[in-house]
């Protein structure tokens, strides 16, 4: 008995790997209801929303990409599904070059749900915001709006003609600013809430909120969205998962709306699996040592 | 040679499917075999290093640093640069000409460093970056840290509406205070830190009653701070396993549902 259980120690990880990807996979076989309970960090992303006044303006840095998908593609989906339902408008700027395209994919589709126009709902700002470079082009762009952001990106139009977008000369002008990003940018606490008192709230990578917590205590960070778990729990309370049933115009696929809660389910099934990976790995190694200490007296 | 049979096997039944499913459903299926071949070549590496994984890395590398610089130019440079100061020839505004010749010149300086006799000229921009830095640094301080440190101003009892003492908030309240002095206190340098807390966790262990001494360790943990700051580590790791997770769940799913349910049943994506 001893001697099967010390065998636990010595799995090939390959193993493990394999066991890993079919309790990801599970989810897809089964579906399983796991309720989803809104925190205080998603009520508080949620309610900034809900109070931004109807011809408020929204600035939305959104950065994230390939690298990070899973963690933030349903928290965007469901930022720009709220913000489209409200009718408000939006400004779409990044820090990341490969940004522009993935946050355009999702809004087009959206846009095409709620049928609204780009250039009149929303614009596409692009890399203006250079990586290398961070605090002092968030600091132009919180000061100087118009110097910084000179044209949206599709069509090449000047911001002074797009009329929505005319009057904003500085962050103050902004009703909320919001940031779906990895590691969020703190700057814009600096020079635009600090500032301007501009509400900021962020959907961040769950690897980067453990930073972000005393920030969200403070009060200076209005709401956060943590992850997948974050982007869930902000679906569910967008009603997205039932709403997906009713609205024929969104197909029901992996792809499609309530992204976040289907990850959070196999990230829950995963999960399982880590805490008895962990219980079979220390089982194992006890096991190993007594008998070692057998063998040897 | 039998060991080259089965990667040509695969790779030959790869291209028959991939072949057969472009010419019935179209091009577009060019882009989904692309991301699955390329996410299968990563994902071989959990088998164990191999070419075909180093092969999907450089690919990786070139594609995004390509097109980081092309975004960098149509995105960044055409539209704050470029077109302002064309702008600005077409109008006659030599403001706008200025800043366009003197960002290009202060931009070139920076290549000053590739030869001894020019280094001097990226220094100055340098000088500028780094000045620039330090004074956004400053200000960050008082307009992003002042914040946070006043609300580590709690009291140790919060009272409710009536006057009662709300004790879930005071006893939250009461845990941060004691984390964060016991946390500050290890982080203090000027004497000698097991001397200092020793002389203190002594004291507490002579007075422990009997049924609490076997965890004497634990408790001498928790008054060096180690143990707040292994907590917060932890956080930092489970929250670590979770992005991970996301990742490596959101590749799975279009493996599945993506790229192999259609090939499956034969339907388009």
């Amino acid at each position: 008995m001893l001697r099967a259980l010390a065998r636990l120690d010595s799995i090939d990880p390959r193993w493990l790997y394999l066991a890993l990807i079919a309790a990801v996979a599970l989810p897809l076989a089964i579906d399983v209801p796991l309720p989803s309970r809104m925190g205080y960090e998603a009520r508080g992303y949620y309610d900034a929303i809900e109070r931004v006044p109807k011809n408020g303006i929204v600035l939305i840095h959104s950065d994230w990409d390939a690298g990070v998908l899973g963690e933030l593609k349903g928290q965007f989906t469901a930022t720009i599904d709220h913000l489209f339902s409200r009718s408000i408008k939006f400004a779409i700027v990044t820090s990341n070059p490969q940004g522009t395209a993935f946050s355009d994919s999702v809004t087009n589709r959206m846009a095409k749900i709620y049928h609204k126009q780009y250039g009149k709902d929303w614009v596409q700002l692009g890399y203006i915001i250079p990586g290398s470079n961070v605090p002092q082009a968030v600091q132009a762009l919180a000061k100087d709006f118009q110097g910084q952001a000179q044209y949206e990106i599709r069509y090449h139009t000047p911001i002074r003609d797009i009329p929505w977008l005319r009057n904003v000369s500085n962050a103050g002008d902004f009703a909320l600013i919001i940031n779906i990003i990895y590691q969020p940018t703190k700057e814009w606490l600096q020079f635009a809430t600090a500032v301007y008192g501009t509400p900021y709230i962020a959907g961040v990578a769950s690897i980067a909120s453990s930073d972000m917590y005393p920030l969200l205590t403070s009060g200076q960070l209005k709401g956060m969205l943590v992850g997948a778990r974050g982007g869930a729990e902000y679906e569910a309370r967008r009603g997205l998962p039932a709403f997906d049933k009713e609205q024929h115009t969104r197909q029901k696929t992996w792809d499609d709306l309530a992204f976040a809660t289907k990850v959070i389910k196999s990230q829950s099934f995963a999960h399982i699996w880590l805490i008895l990976g962990a219980v079979i790995g220390n089982v194992g190694f006890y096991a190993r040592r007594r008998l070692q200490t057998r063998e040897q007296s | 040679m039998s060991r080259l049979i089965l990667p040509i096997a695969a790779i030959l039944t790869i291209l028959i499917v991939a072949g057969l499913r472009v010419h019935t459903y179209g091009y577009d299926e060019i882009r989904v075999w692309v991301a699955a071949i390329s996410t299968l070549s990563v994902l071989s590496f959990l088998y164990k290093e191999n070419k075909v994984y180093r092969f999907a890395e450089h690919v990786m590398l070139g594609t995004s640093i390509g097109y980081n610089v092309a975004a960098s130019i149509m995105d960044l440079l055409r539209s704050q640069w470029w077109n302002p100061m064309l702008d600005g020839f077409d109008k006659h505004n030599f403001g706008a000409i200025f800043f366009g010749l003197s960002a290009l010149l202060f931009g070139l300086f920076w290549y000053g460093l590739f030869h001894p006799k020019t280094e001097w000229l990226s220094r100055m921009v340098m000088g500028v970056v780094f000045g620039a830095g330090a004074g956004l640094a400053i200000k960050q301080q008082f307009a992003l840290n002042m914040p946070q440190i006043t609300d580590s101003f709690k009291a140790p009892i919060v009272l409710n509406e009536v006057g009662r003492v709300n004790w879930p908030h005071s006893v939250n309240n009461m845990i941060f205070i004691v984390a964060l002095l016991l946390t500050v206190n290890f982080f203090f340098f000027s004497s000698n830190h097991s001397e200092r807390v020793g002389r203190v966790v002594e004291r507490i262990q002579d007075r422990l009653p009997l049924f609490l001494k076997g965890f004497s360790g634990l408790i001498t943990m928790l008054f060096t701070g180690r143990f707040w700051l292994m907590l917060a580590f932890g956080v930092f790791f489970g929250n670590t396993v979770m992005t991970r997770l996301s990742v490596f769940i959101e590749r799975i799913w279009f493996l599945i549902q993506g790229w192999l349910q259609p090939i499956i049943t034969n339907a388009p994506r």
